[in-house]
């Protein structure tokens, strides 16, 4: 750039400053020394590195950007402001200049300088002062020019479909349709005459290669050529539509479109599971003439029509195996960038779609409004949405009416039985609940505590009976070697015994005795101690014991008139535990203590220390071992009340054990029993509630505590940690105690009509007639059937942490689609699919690590389930998710709320709680808050069925019966599964612009879900009504007859493939940069008479065959060749090769090996040793085939078949309306010498010669029948028989028959063999 | 041998048949078995004329399948040895495994080589001789870090299957100058890349410019050994086909379609004694054979070493596209050393160093290596920091290749990388840039070489591409 000298540069602008009112000088008054530094550094840099190609000096500059205004880098370009006055870090005019980002490198041929580099960055951060004028120039974009209404104004195939009227001819006995009248019409104006009739046999060899792709079997061929009747051909007609081959012939043409394949290409091709379904749809659906408009629904939306297509026979749903065409595309298995790697699958599915339904190339509009048609770019991205709110799946399509029958019949009887059961349940229930007020009191009395009657009154406190802390056993009556001369202490245990949890020094210890200076390792020695004789005075003996657990042999005995009353053993641990026994049943008796070690095997041996009476005792009931004091005190009140013993010793094992936790329903109960007076039970009560309230309030601070870890930008290597707090919106996935109209979405009916709700009931089976109700709400897969299928996807959500959790019981898979990726194998992404292995009964969180995923947007589909598996959330967290409250708001009402605390008050106040939660759970109750609080409180009653008296026998066993019987009645009728490949349909999701078709600069809004721009009416605004993807609206607006595409674009097709050649050449491109309309009123009469007749195909098919167009001969006129060189006016037939499948399928035909039979899985492809390599799969498919037809040969994408190949078959990646038709020496070399050809030579030769006494004319004339459909003329029977003469004279032995091997092979290679005329 | 090449005037045989008198019946089966020049077919293959002079009449592409580590080949890092071990200290890209290591040296050594004193690794000795010839670009980059998304790309400038390869772009604009061998020639050594036959494909051209896969062996090509006992029983079934299908003609009509079809049968026959003459080095000097390594003790030497013979043979011949992928070598999958980089680079390019080598000079000896363009690279390069402990992984920002012959510029060094070679930074380029030049060496003009396809003038540059005028002579 041309340097100014400084002053000059200075004073220049100063003069700006000074004479126009400088627009920025009100806000930024610039510096001089910002002036100076601008104008010395930036500037020059500016110009030299950046406005070749950012400023107005440019007639396009590049990205939209202008550098060369203050007002132009502020405002940006595509990709948004060029910088942040101050922040060179949120600069992208800086990021691009240090190359950060590779995707944004500024200047691209080589970096600046670091020096340069600084200058612009000490510019940004000194808040980018800068003096230049202007307006940012706004171009003209393509985009802004284009208006799309003008543009469909302006071409053809946007017009409406009309029903032409067909113009008047000459030679008005000619035409046979209406039809013809627009073909002869055209020669008319040409001064042509069309073509005579073809003869009767080139009618039926061109009509039946056209209608089923095989050759005419030589009866028909003979009998046709003899029926003269008017309605002979129209018969042939009728019967080639109905052989099952035609379905075949045209599923060909159809899958071409469609780009069908069965693997996905790329490095492993990995197969397309089931694909080769999809194939026999197509047969299926050409054979059974499916209209053309619910032939595209089903393709669009056959997973969403209300009531699907049903294959008669094999009673699967059609319509939803449509959608599988979506995944027929290429995938790779380990994108690196995998975004990119779906935009590419879309791009390639949008393309196909637009291609193939609507003849329209929307894949151009990818990078910028299309540059000839009516489409914009936020068109293709309208569709890109559809695909991204639509997932893959294996669908289950076998007896889908039967199969919601069986659902529907099993969620009614589910419903009615449940009210009924419930209702018996309640019953038996409230009848118990209503005998535990007795149990609970009869407990109080058990556990009634206060000093023994007898005792000297006054003095309860405890008495130290033994403490070991003395030398000797003195008092105590010692036998046998066990015990030793005296207690031991820890210091002289062996190390292993490890500490005893003696108190002070001394204590018992039976197991370490020294004999002979060892200590005696075993558990050999025995022996035993009396105590002194002392007087019960107290009501429990409280000890410590250790060592072995055998009871009458390692044990601590009260004696009583010398018989054991009561004993305690060791938990056989040598750690001494706190036990008790009740002697309150000899009050004021003269008693002994024994401690008794007779056992030698293991744990034969006792350890005891701190035998001390108490009023209380040191261990509860339950851990009080065989105490037959407390059993005696159960027997007592048992008996003294009538209740049932067993019961009442399970109430007062619970009561004493709820004293521990304060969030057993029996905890406070359990408290009142031990208050002394009034004043003190409402104290209890109080500090109950205060606890519980304090709980929940902890609980309500942990999940306020939650956070979620992420990185700060999305899928980039360097990772910075941030926590930020967890929210409800965006860290929940999916919560099914709530999931919403959006969150629930499942394929199959394994998962119900929708999650259990809380409070629902659970029926059970014979041994446990309910198993509860439902607490927190889930999606369940074992409450409809088993035998069912089912999956259960997320909505789609983006990654916004590292981990994900799922809140599970059971096992299952989980898998993330990641972008809609699916191709999962390692090394990348092997980490998506995560088997999640769990108990059938108990919840757990299982995490998910998704780091690497940040920031792309996913769904997680749930499958393989084990026999149980239920999830109830899925959400972000750091650490462990917190679970549900401990805190029971129902139980907690309950507390708050009690008035009457004495003992049998509030046990009565219980069981009225009880009965109240079971009235609320009632299916007909209605309204009742706290539905979860309900269940779980009596899910806590039901899971103590054994604290309750026994259930008296009711009719619930019987009713759960029967429900188990009808239901598995049911049950056995539900068909197995067939699945395969289709789509389903997820949460609405729209896409942003990629600016200039790259998907890591994507512009800031969406664009909503819509239909193409130029089929709306100019008023309407785009968007979906519908929930989910609302493809099937899409479908249903395309199909509408206002259309004019999808008709004109299918006759079209049509027409190609009986004629040749289209109306429209570009039968893919019906737009601007296609071929017009040879004849556009023919098009639009054909385009209404298919949507007149119902869109049948096989209807337009009937009708073009029978016009006297299609009879014509194809012998070339010399004023047609003169005048219509290119046969575009359609003077004659046109001659046509065979498509590649039609010519092997020929083969096959012709020497008898061809198998006729229809669908089933695909042969594998053979495969050559120049198909050979490092990554073909291992083994080959039979040369030839198995003699199945050409579409059943397996479409690997990375080993196509080698012959269809050369006969142009088209590599299965995009839309091919239009095979090319190649003349290539390969094609020659095939029939020439490959072996596949010289095999069936073989078996056609064969054939003809196991036909005895034929004579070489008789077998020519067989041969050219077979293989020309009519006999060798003269000429032609005098080569063959020279030839045969000739030949055989080449051969030593089998002369005849290898020279007619030869004759044979030779016929192949005659033209006529693969042209038809 | 180019029959073609200098004739003026060409008479097709459409214009032949339509100034005889007697029309096709006049060409007798003689015909179809002569050698003659002026009978070609008029057809997919016939010459094109050039957008402008050619300099490359032909093109060997040598693809190094899995991508050279470029630190490792072309492009010195000092940096590496120095840092060796230290975690590596740019922003990083996802890489395929993510197993990333610390800065990993070279095992090879490098050495200045020609009077350009280019820097040439211990890997390539051979090849560092031919130095002065080879225009060597060490600012490559390509979109892709996987395999078969980088070799569609590399192979047909989209990163999906089924686009035309660059050989069948470069025959259908230029036609073949052969009339018995195809224009488009993939060598097989037998690895197939990554995505398969596909990277050969004619995609949507028709399927004349396919790529058509040889072997280095006795049965080189599909169907190409007759299978009758004797070419005199073959010539008589021949005989009696155009006997019948000329019958045919007088009845059905003559239509291009058909005589076109019959044509063709023409130029299968010639191939059936061409291809196998072709392979056949019987002929060729024990000088030549040490030449191009065939004498070499290392079995994949060898194997190379006849492929670049024949691709030699196929450029005599006439043939527009040679591709040559590399030899299998037991132990190595390709160039893709994920681990174990001193073995596997160490072994792949003693296979190919000095057949390469070998190849330059011997087109250079007979005058052919002006006319010859070779072109050597893979699809991308590779980090320059581990992968484990001594592997690299794939690595697309910045890679080395080399054009040598056919116009290119010798001795040229263009672009540059980073310090540690993992980035290009100077003169950055991408494979598109490598398309157009190939192009444009070969006559064509990249932005006119289209084809109609689904609505669009379709290109192997896409919308992309510049010629790296720098490199070109």
């Amino acid at each position: 750039m041309m340097k100014w000298p400084r002053l000059a540069t200075r004073l220049c602008f100063f003069f700006h400053i000074l004479l126009f009112a400088f627009p920025l000088a009100a806000e930024e008054k610039l510096s001089p020394q910002e002036l100076e530094f601008f104008e010395n550094k930036v500037r020059p840099l500016l110009s030299e590195k950046c406005y070749k190609c950012h400023s107005a000096g440019r007639k396009e500059p590049k990205a939209e950007l202008y550098l060369d205004t203050r007002q132009g880098v502020l405002a940006g370009g595509e990709s948004g402001a060029a910088l942040v006055p101050g922040d060179p870090s949120k600069s992208l005019l800086i990021e691009a200049i240090r190359y950060e980002n590779p995707d944004l490198q500024m200047p691209p041929k080589k970096k600046l300088s670091a020096a340069q580099i600084a200058v612009l960055e000490k510019w940004v951060r000194l808040g980018a002062p800068d003096p230049r004028l202007g307006k940012k120039v706004v171009a003209k974009t393509d985009d802004e020019a284009f208006d799309v209404q003008e543009r469909k104004e302006a071409h053809w195939s946007w017009r409406p479909v009309v029903n032409a009227v067909p113009p008047a001819v000459k030679d008005r006995g000619w035409p046979r349709s209406p039809l013809d009248q627009f073909i002869l019409s055209k020669l008319d104006k040409a001064e042509l005459e069309p073509n005579p009739d073809a003869p009767r046999r080139t009618l039926i060899k061109r009509t039946s290669y056209a209608l089923t792709g095989l050759p005419p079997s030589a009866d028909d061929v003979e009998r046709f050529v003899a029926d003269k009747s008017p309605g002979a051909f129209a018969a042939l007609v009728d019967n080639l539509l109905k052989s099952p081959h035609f379905g075949e012939h045209w599923a060909q043409y159809w899958l071409d479109l469609v780009r069908f394949a069965e693997t996905k290409g790329h490095e492993a091709d990995y197969p397309i599971p089931e694909a080769w379904r999809y194939r026999d749809y197509v047969i299926r659906g050409f054979n059974s003439d499916v209209p053309y408009d619910q032939w595209i629904i089903e393709h669009l939306a056959g997973d969403l029509v209300r009531s699907p297509r049903i294959d008669p026979e094999l009673r699967t749903n059609e319509s939803i195996q449509g959608t599988g065409f979506w995944y027929l595309g290429e995938a790779t298995h380990s994108p690196v960038d995998i975004r990119g790697e779906e935009s590419e699958r879309i791009h390639n599915q949008i393309d196909v779609f637009s291609k193939t339904f609507l003849g329209l190339s929307l894949g151009c509009a990818r990078c910028h409004a299309h540059k000839f048609d009516a489409i914009s770019q936020e068109d293709y991205y309208a569709m890109y949405g559809y695909i991204q709110s639509s997932g893959f799946q294996l669908a289950d399509v076998l007896e889908p009416l039967r199969k919601k029958e069986i659902a529907v019949a099993l969620l009614g009887l589910r419903e009615t039985e449940a009210r009924k059961i419930n209702a018996s349940f309640a019953r038996g229930k409230r009848t118990q609940f209503e005998r535990l007020p007795e149990y609970l009191t009869a407990a109080a009395e058990v556990l009634k505590l206060g000093p023994l009657a007898g005792a000297p009154a006054g003095d309860s406190s405890d008495i130290i009976f033994e403490d070991f802390e003395k030398p000797g056993y003195a008092g105590w009556m010692v036998k046998g070697l066990a015990f030793g001369a005296g207690p031991r202490s820890q210091v002289n245990l062996p190390d292993y015994q490890g500490d005893v949890g003696a108190r002070g020094k001394g204590f018992v210890n039976s197991h370490s005795y020294t004999v002979k200076g060892k200590i005696h390792a075993g558990d050999e020695l025995i022996g035993s101690m009396h105590s002194p004789h002392f007087k019960i005075e107290r009501r429990f003996i409280n000890l410590l014991v250790g060592g072995g657990s055998h009871k009458n042999s390692t044990c601590v005995d009260l004696v009583v008139n010398g018989k054991p009353v009561a004993s305690v053993v060791g938990p056989n641990l040598n750690k001494m535990v706190a036990r008790s026994m009740d002697a309150s049943a000899w009050a004021g008796a003269r008693a002994q203590l024994r401690i008794l070690d007779s056992s030698k095997g293991g744990w034969g041996n006792i350890g005891v220390d701190h035998i001390v009476f108490s009023n209380k005792a040191a261990a509860g009931p339950a851990e009080a071992g065989d105490d037959a004091g407390l059993a005696g005190r159960i027997a007592d009140v048992a008996g003294k009340r009538k209740i049932q013993p067993d019961v009442l010793r399970r109430v007062v094992a619970h009561v004493e054990r709820a004293k521990k936790d304060v969030h057993d329903p029996l905890h406070v109960f359990s408290k009142l029993c031990g208050a002394e007076n009034s004043q003190a039970a409402v104290k209890v009560r109080d500090s109950v509630v205060d606890q519980l309230r304090r709980a929940e309030v902890e609980h309500q601070a942990r999940l306020a505590a939650r956070k979620v870890v992420s990185n700060v930008k999305n899928g980039e290597r360097n990772y910075t940690k941030v926590e930020r707090k967890w929210a409800e919106r965006e860290d929940l996935v999916v919560d099914y105690d709530d999931p919403g109209a959006d969150g629930w979405i499942v394929s199959g009916y394994r998962f119900g009509a929708g999650p259990l709700r809380r409070g629902q009931l659970l029926i059970g089976d014979e041994g446990r007639p309910v198993r509860g109700y439902v607490e927190v709400g889930r999606a369940d897969a074992d409450e409809a059937s088993r035998k069912f299928y089912g999956l259960l996807r997320t909505p789609t959500f983006e990654v916004v942490g590292d981990t994900l959790w799922y809140r599970v019981r059971g096992s299952c898979e989980a898998f993330l689609a990641v972008d809609s990726h699916r191709t999962v194998h390692g090394p990348l992404h092997g980490g998506v699919r995560k088997r999640i292995k769990g108990d059938a009964n108990t919840w757990r969180w299982h995490s998910h690590p998704v780091r690497n995923y940040l920031g792309h947007r996913i769904h997680i589909e749930f499958s393989n389930f084990s026999e149980s598996f239920a999830v109830a959330r899925v959400e972000f967290n750091a650490g462990t998710p917190v679970d549900g409250s401990p805190v029971n708001q129902v139980v907690l009402k309950h507390i708050a709320g009690l008035k009457e605390l004495g003992i049998a008050g509030a046990a009565a106040a219980f069981s009225k709680q009880l009965i109240a939660s079971m009235e609320a759970l009632d299916p007909g109750a209605s309204g009742v808050g706290g539905r979860g609080g309900h269940a779980r409180l009596l899910n806590w009653a039901i899971g103590r069925e054994d604290m309750l008296e026994a259930r008296r026998p009711g009719d619930l066993e019987k009713l759960v019966a029967d429900y188990r019987k009808s239901r598995s009645e049911l049950e056995k009728t539900i068909p197995g599964t067939l699945r395969t490949l289709a789509m389903l349909d997820g949460s609405g999701e729209n896409e942003p612009l990629h600016i200039r078709g790259n998907h890591k600069n994507r512009a800031r809004e969406n664009v909503p879900r819509s239909i193409l721009t130029a089929l709306r009416t100019p008023s309407e605004k785009p968007g979906v009504q519908a929930r989910g993807s609302g493809r099937l609206e899409l479908a249903e607006r395309l199909v509408d007859r206002k259309n004019p595409l999808v008709a004109r674009v299918m006759v079209n097709r049509v027409w190609h493939h009986l004629f040749g050649r289209g109306i429209v050449e570009s039968c893919d491109d019906f737009g601007v940069m296609g071929a017009p309309p040879s004849h556009p009123e023919l098009l639009d009469w054909l385009a209404h008479h298919f949507m007149e007749n119902g869109w049948s195909v096989k209807n337009l098919i009937r009708t073009i065959l029978l016009s006297r167009t299609y009879g014509m001969s194809s012998s070339p006129q010399t004023r047609g060749s003169e005048l219509d060189p290119q046969n575009r006016l359609l003077h004659r037939m046109g001659i046509m090769r065979l498509p590649a499948e039609a010519i092997r399928d020929k083969v096959l035909a012709v020497s008898g090996r061809l198998d006729r039979r229809l669908f089933g899985k695909g042969v594998m492809v053979h495969i050559t040793e120049f198909m050979r390599g490092n990554r073909s799969p291992g083994g080959s498919g039979p040369l030839d085939g198995n003699g199945r037809r050409s579409i059943y040969t397996e479409v690997r994408r990375n080993h196509l078949p080698s012959m269809l190949l050369a006969f142009d078959r088209p590599v299965p990646f995009m839309t091919m309306g239009k095979r090319v038709l190649s003349n290539s020496p390969a094609q020659a070399l095939i029939l020439l010498n490959d072996p596949f050809i010289h095999q069936q030579v073989d078996i056609w030769s064969k054939r003809l010669f196991a036909q005895k006494g034929l004579g070489d004319k008789a077998l020519l004339v067989q041969a050219y029948n077979e293989a020309f459909h009519r006999s060798p003329r003269d000429g032609e029977v005098a080569a063959a028989l020279q030839f045969i003469a000739a030949q055989g004279k080449l051969y030593d032995k089998d002369s005849r028959q290898q020279a007619w091997r030869d004759l044979l092979h030779t016929l192949m290679n005659v033209k006529e063999f693969i042209f038809i005329n | 041998m180019h029959c073609r090449r200098y004739l003026e005037s060409q008479v097709t045989r459409r214009q032949m048949l339509r100034n005889s008198s007697v029309g096709f019946g006049a060409l007798a089966l003689d015909m179809l078995m002569a050698q003659d020049c002026a009978a070609e077919a008029e057809g997919p293959l016939a010459p094109r004329n050039t957008h402008f002079a050619a300099k490359a009449r032909s093109i060997i592409f040598l693809y190094m399948d899995g991508g050279v580590s470029q630190v490792d080949s072309f492009d010195p890092k000092p940096r590496l040895n120095k840092e060796h071990g230290k975690p590596f200290s740019l922003k990083m890209e996802p890489t395929q495994f993510n197993n990333i290591g610390t800065v990993y040296r070279s095992h090879w050594g490098f050495k200045k080589y020609g009077q350009c004193g280019m820097d040439v690794s211990g890997l390539f000795p051979h090849i560092g001789t031919c130095a002065d010839d080879l225009a060597l670009v060490r600012s490559m980059t390509a979109p892709f870090s996987e395999h078969n998304t980088a070799n569609f790309f590399l192979h047909t400038g989209f990163g999906v299957q089924g686009r035309p390869s660059m050989g069948a772009w470069a025959t259908y604009g230029l036609g073949s100058e052969c009339r018995d061998l195809p224009g488009y020639v993939v060598l097989n050594g037998g690895l197939i890349p990554s995505g398969g036959m596909d990277n050969f494909n004619s995609g949507f051209l028709p399927a004349a410019y396919q790529g058509s896969i040889f072997k280095a062996g006795n049965k080189p090509l599909a169907n190409i050994r007759r299978r009758e006992a004797s070419a005199a029983l073959q010539r008589s079934k021949l005989a009696l086909m155009k006997k019948l299908d000329f019958g045919g003609l007088e009845n059905i009509g003559r239509v291009d379609k058909l005589e076109s079809a019959i044509a063709n049968y023409e130029m299968a026959f010639r191939m059936q004694a061409a291809v196998p003459e072709l392979v056949d080095i019987k002929g060729e000097s024990k000088k030549i054979r040490g030449l191009y390594g065939l004498e070499s003790s290392y079995g994949p030497t060898r194997s190379y070493g006849l492929q670049c013979l024949i691709a030699r043979r196929m450029v005599e011949k006439g043939v527009r596209f040679i591709e040559l992928t590399c030899p299998r070598i037991s132990g190595n999958d390709r160039w893709d050393a994920h681990g174990n980089i001193r073995k596997n680079h160490g072994d792949n390019a003693r296979a190919v160093d000095q057949p390469i080598a070998g190849l330059i000079k011997d087109l250079k000896q007979r005058g052919m290596l002006d006319s010859t363009l070779i072109v050597f690279t893979g699809e991308f390069g590779r980090t320059p920091f581990a992968q484990g402990s001594n592997g690299r992984d794939h690595s697309p920002f910045g890679f080395s290749l080399f054009l040598c012959g056919g116009g290119a510029r010798g001795g040229a060094i263009y672009g540059a990388t980073d310090d540690y070679g993992y980035r290009a930074v100077e003169n950055k380029c991408e494979l598109h840039d490598l398309h157009a030049t190939m192009l444009h060496l070969a006559g064509m003009d990249h932005k006119r070489l289209t084809y109609r396809f689904s609505g669009r003038d379709m290109r192997l540059t896409d919308v992309h591409g510049n010629v790296l005028h720098d490199i070109v002579a």
